[in-house]
């Protein structure tokens, strides 16, 4: 008859805790290729812009940039940011009342494009196209993609919205959509700089 | 025959010893106004993604040391 064997005890290694989220780190690496494509557009704008000839920008002929009303539009991107920026901290903290804050943040972002479509259809109306000049491609490819970012970041606010009232969200899920509204937010004053003011 | 030779002399000066070329135009842009846009848009593509991992990593840092004091 065999001996029973007495194994020692040896706890089961505890695994390290996550520094950072799966969500979290897969769109911080995400939104470092966003911010290259948008310093090489910017970077390209630059030097055409400085190449003009008869250093003359925008070109002759070429309808101005509504700057006034993208101020305003500006502003409404800006509110939005802040408002999740404030839901997302209260929910880290604990709060989980902030369904409302979320959906008004998203409203204003689908505003902000609303209004930048509106402008879209005027700017196309005067004549500045993607062909008409190296000023309205630019325009069109610089705020063109901005805009998708901004729809696809409303598209993940909405759905964050829904899971929220589901009461299924996790914190690492809401960083990760808060983080990509925050590049949209905060890369736009930089684009708004360069296309409509400089 | 001494012409040829002073030819061929010319040609090879020429092929060792080049002058600078001014085809970049980072540096030999006539314009001022597109050779300060030409470096500054250089150092913008140069630093940017250098400062993106830099912050990246001065963060993580921070995040294992609060971790680290959380246990």
């Amino acid at each position: 008859m065999a001996e029973a064997r007495v194994l020692p005890f040896r706890p089961r290694p505890q695994r390290p805790k996550q520094l950072v989220g799966n969500g979290v780190m897969g769109m911080i690496l995400f939104i470092f290729t966003e911010v290259m494509l948008f310093a090489g557009f910017i970077s390209a704008f630059i030097i055409v812009k400085a190449r003009a000839v008869g250093s003359v920008w925008p070109p002759p002929g070429q309808p101005r940039l509504p700057v006034e009303s993208t101020a305003f539009n500006t502003a409404a991107l800006l509110l939005s940011g802040l408002v999740l920026f404030l839901a997302h901290r209260a929910y880290l903290k604990g709060d989980r009342q902030i369904v409302g804050r979320v959906g008004v943040a998203a409203l204003l972002g689908v505003l902000f494009v609303a209004l930048q479509g509106r402008e879209w259809a005027a700017l196309l109306a005067e004549g500045l196209t993607l062909t008409s000049s190296s000023y309205g491609a630019f325009f069109y490819v610089i705020v063109g993609a901005h805009a998708l970012h901004a729809m696809g970041a409303i598209a993940a606010l909405v759905w964050a919205w829904r899971r929220l009232e589901a009461g299924s969200l996790s914190a690492d899920a809401l960083s990760t959509v808060a983080l990509f509204w925050y590049f949209v937010v905060l890369v736009w004053p930089v684009l708004y700089a360069q296309v409509y003011l400089a | 025959m001494m012409r040829w030779r002073s030819v061929l002399l010319a040609f090879t000066l020429l092929a060792v010893l080049p002058e600078v070329v001014m085809a970049c135009p980072v540096c030999f842009d006539q314009d001022d106004e597109a050779r300060i846009a030409f470096l500054a848009t250089t150092g913008l593509l140069t630093f940017l993604p250098l400062g993106l991992v830099l912050g990246t990593t001065m963060w993580l840092r921070k995040r294992v040391r609060d971790v680290e004091d959380e246990e």
